[in-house]
């Protein structure tokens, strides 16, 4: 993805990326975030950016590659000594399960559902206790991801709003007598 | 199982390499920044169904949304970059 020199094909490598992650996801039996992957990232945020790239017409990479390797080794190297002495330790084989709340045998047990019908009831059960999770134990965070939301689509619509919204045009820059001499530092 | 937890490493490290060997091109830093988002992402639910514990799920969810709106506003940015430069 980050090799290729026409935007476009990283795109389609990025989109190809996120397809094989929610397969991966369906193959290990999370069905729902399999396909709200499936749906966000290649159906919304994949098509933004294939949008982005065709409507600006964006120059091809340039191949100057070797400055910023070697941050990128030394920060590649501390990354890789921190996740090696973390795994080595094996956390996960030591992991006591009496200390988790949120297992599906204990949202069961609260919310009276004693009943388990078949695998796919299974599977929505598993959908069902996630929205009472969020709505029950968690809803100021609900409450601040909307928020973020609302932010983010109030922000990027008076961003790129013409004629009411944030402009970059100077007006000092227009009615000035000399405006080559100015705006030479732009151009 | 620690083929998921490698996989999502490599993820990550392909993001980072993309982070920091395209410098010059900003709509490759963004497609970077979300490819590193799933890697974490990947490694929630991953761990969520191993533990069998329901809370790294929810926590994908919230950090998906937060995804979505960077790379929004990110996009938004983008288009007022080309807007007073005329070049990206």
């Amino acid at each position: 993805m980050i090799s290729v020199l026409n935007p476009i094909n990283s795109v389609l490598f990025l989109i190809s990326i996120f397809f094989a992650v929610s397969i991966v996801f369906i193959l290990l039996g999370i069905d729902f975030f399999g396909f709200i992957f499936l749906i966000i990232y290649v159906g919304a945020i994949a098509v933004l950016f294939l949008f982005i790239v065709m409507m600006l017409n964006i120059q091809k990479i340039e191949t100057d590659k070797f400055t910023y390797l070697t941050i990128g080794v030394f920060i590649l190297i501390i990354l890789f000594m921190e996740l090696f002495l973390s795994l080595s330790y094996n956390y996960l084989l030591i992991f006591d399960s009496n200390k988790v709340f949120f297992t599906m045998e204990n949202i069961r047990y609260i919310y009276n559902i004693f009943v388990l019908k078949s695998d796919e009831y299974y599977r929505f059960l598993m959908v069902e206790s996630l929205g009472v999770m969020l709505f029950e134990y968690y809803p100021i965070q609900l409450m601040l991801s909307g928020l973020n939301l609302l932010v983010a689509m109030i922000g990027s619509i008076f961003l790129t709003n013409f004629k009411r919204g944030f402009s970059t045009k100077k007006q000092y820059n227009q009615l000035a007598r000399n405006h080559y001499l100015i705006n030479s530092n732009i151009y | 199982m620690f083929l998921h937890l490698i996989l999502s490493l490599f993820l990550f490290i392909i993001g980072i390499f993309g982070l920091f060997l395209s410098r010059k091109n900003i709509i490759l830093i963004i497609m970077s920044l979300e490819l590193m988002l799933l890697s974490i992402n990947y490694n929630f639910l991953f761990l969520s169904t191993y533990l069998d514990d329901l809370l790294g799920q929810l926590f994908s969810l919230l950090v998906l949304t937060i995804g979505a709106c960077e790379s929004a506003i990110g996009l938004a940015l983008l288009i007022c970059y080309y807007r007073t430069y005329k070049f990206i």
